[in-house]
């Protein structure tokens, strides 16, 4: 079998063979620059500021409600800018708007290519 | 235009004069005419006898709404051609041709890349659209060698085409395209047996541009799976660009008989490759479509019938380019998002009656298809199930100097059954009504007639005068007509 590998890989590459999962099962772990526990999160997705979008396709994902201080989605393996202005509510019960902007842009945007990833999103608070 | 049409001429002439056949113009002219002659697919066991014709002509074809839009509504092209094959002696034979073509695809919308039918679906389109200027230049040889029972061959295939616009969207798409084969072959048995080699190469590039000055009209989509495009290079700018690389390789098995009558099989495989990169973003490789094509013959024949039966599969699998925001424009990984399986059946017979003034001849066929097309993200799947069944007839009659055809057919397509899911989540609505529309069509059916002549008169022993016509109509369920004509003259050596 080990001997026919070689011809195995040529004919796969040449007939466009590949990883056929496009998927990829994303874990958003948004943080407090304190490290307070989030509750909730509030994102309204319909306003323009705030998205999920892949850069290659323009398609545009609702952020998922927050469960267990984490969201989880399902997207299209690619490039994706992350930006949103949402209200944070605290497990002391206190709410506070909050920020996240670090791939807010093409030329900054993340790469998701794995099958899972998991990105921690520092949140910045605003007065 | 003199100069191209001395060309081609020349690239005929080689060929005339040489021919081993001992019977005169007209004798050969209705020996190829014969609906049973041409099945050979190696020269040297071809029934028909050698000749050259040089042909002029006009093709026209309107349709009142374009069933195929991205192909347009309407052809009108001026062709002149040359098409020659001879046996130089008992064991070596080579055909050859050549041919111009210059006229107008008109009403093309939703692409502004040639080759529609190769590439889809990763074209390039606009939401505008308009004519096309076309112009093509095709020359094909090829030459087979019998060394006692063992046989070689070889073929070369080479395209160019110049297809344009001259109001806005502007696209200037420069095609070239090369194929080539080598065979190799045994007799054995009363039967050729041999193996095929096809290798080719494919090449488009692909400018658009805006030129007036009130501003951009429309914006130029890189379209992917059942009306989806990759969003982010469309526009009017210079990421629009494109350039399609294809490779093709493929292997076919053919047995057939020596002597012309009894069985033959053919079977072949082949795979072509067709990139997309934009020029103007470091040849960025945004989408690769893979298809592979499985296709195999069998059938029989005797001098007076022939059965045939032809299964034909293809696979089309389109990967999408993850590609990277730094500027080198690599592609990270490739999604498999578009898939489309094309299954079809055909059965058809060819039945000659010899008359004391003519020859009969009638070909009925019938065929059923079937075609799984999908896009996986967002999901939009087409799946089509189509039978259809026709008759031709044709009168072929040779006197004195005269050679007369006479032919007409009737087909009929219907659609057994269609499934579209477009959704409109995720999917620009204007796009969306497009294509649902265009796919709306595919659920029709529809009815064909042709009629053609054609009659030929021997000038002297070795030359005649050739005239040809066509005419096709068609007419579908939905009340939609498609209509066309063609005609031509030219000489037979």
């Amino acid at each position: 079998m080990r001997k026919f590998l070689p011809l195995i890989l040529a004919l796969c590459l040449l007939s466009g063979c590949s990883r056929d999962n496009i998927w990829c099962q994303l874990v958003l772990v948004p943080q407090m620059p304190e490290g307070e526990e989030i509750a909730a999160l509030t994102i309204d997705s319909s306003l323009q500021g705030n998205y999920l979008r892949n850069i290659n396709t323009l398609e545009t994902y609702n952020f998922p409600a927050l469960v267990g201080g984490r969201l989880r989605l399902t997207v299209l393996k690619g490039f994706y800018a992350i930006s949103f202005d949402g209200v944070a509510e605290l497990s002391s019960g206190r709410e506070k708007k909050v920020r996240f902007t670090a791939y807010s842009t093409e030329a900054n945007s993340v790469c998701l290519v794995e099958d899972e990833c998991t990105l921690t999103l520092p949140l910045i608070v605003l007065k | 235009m003199k100069k191209r049409l001395l060309i081609l001429l020349f690239a005929a002439l080689p060929l005339t004069g040489r021919a081993q056949d001992s019977l005169g113009v007209g004798a050969r002219t209705a020996a190829r005419l014969n609906p049973l002659s041409g099945e050979a697919q190696t020269l040297l066991y071809n029934a028909a006898p050698s000749f050259t014709q040089v042909d002029a002509g006009y093709l026209l074809r309107a349709e009142d709404q374009a069933f195929l839009p991205q192909e347009g509504r309407g052809l009108g092209e001026f062709f002149v051609k040359a098409d020659a094959r001879h046996r130089l002696n008992r064991n070596t034979a080579v055909s050859g041709g050549a041919s111009y073509r210059r006229g107008v695809r008109r009403g093309v919308f939703m692409n502004t890349s040639s080759d529609w039918e190769l590439l889809y679906p990763y074209h390039t389109a606009d939401t505008v659209g308009g004519n096309l200027q076309k112009e093509q230049y095709s020359f094909n040889g090829a030459y087979v060698h019998r060394m006692g029972r063992w046989f070689v061959g070889g073929a070369l295939d080479f395209r160019a085409l110049h297809e344009y616009r001259s109001v806005d969207p502007r696209p200037r798409n420069i095609t070239s395209e090369l194929n080539g084969s080598l065979t190799a072959g045994l007799e054995t048995g009363g039967h050729a047996l041999s193996a095929r080699l096809l290798i080719g190469k494919y090449h488009q590039s692909q400018d658009i541009e805006f030129m007036d000055p009130r501003g951009h009209n429309t914006s130029i989509l890189h379209m992917t799976g059942l009306g989806q495009h990759y969003g982010r290079f469309s526009g009017s700018g210079s990421s629009t660009d494109a350039r399609f690389r294809g490779l093709t390789a493929g292997a076919a098995f053919c047995l057939e008989p020596l002597s012309g009558e009894g069985a033959f099989a053919r079977a072949g495989y082949t795979l072509h490759r067709y990139v997309r990169h934009i020029k103007n973003q470091n040849e960025a490789p945004m989408s690769r479509l893979y298809v592979h094509e499985v296709s195999a013959v069998g059938g029989w024949k005797n001098g007076r019938t022939l059965y045939r039966g032809t299964v034909l599969y293809e696979y089309r699998r389109g990967l999408e380019g993850v590609l990277d925001v730094k500027g080198a424009y690599q592609s990270l990984t490739d999604l498999p998002l578009y898939g489309q399986h094309r299954l079809s059946a055909r059965a058809d017979a060819v039945l000659n009656f010899p008359g004391a003034s003519a020859l009969w001849s009638l070909r009925p066929r019938l065929g059923a298809e079937t075609l799984q097309n999908a896009n996986l993200n967002p999901y939009r799947a087409l799946s089509l199930t189509a039978a259809d069944a026709g008759v031709s007839a044709c009168r072929l009659s040779h006197s004195g100097k005269w050679v007369f055809l006479l032919e007409g057919a009737l087909d009929g397509h219907f659609t057994l059954a269609r499934r579209l899911s477009l959704p409109s989540e995720k999917t620009d609505p204007a796009l969306l009504g497009i294509y649902s529309a265009l796919y709306g069509r595919w659920a029709d059916h529809w009815g064909t007639l042709r009629l053609g002549s054609s009659l030929t008169r021997e000038l002297s022993a070795g030359m005649a005068l050739n005239v040809s016509l066509q005419a096709e109509g068609r007419l579908y369920a939905t009340g939609h007509r498609m209509g066309g004509v063609s005609a031509s003259i030219g000489l037979i050596f």
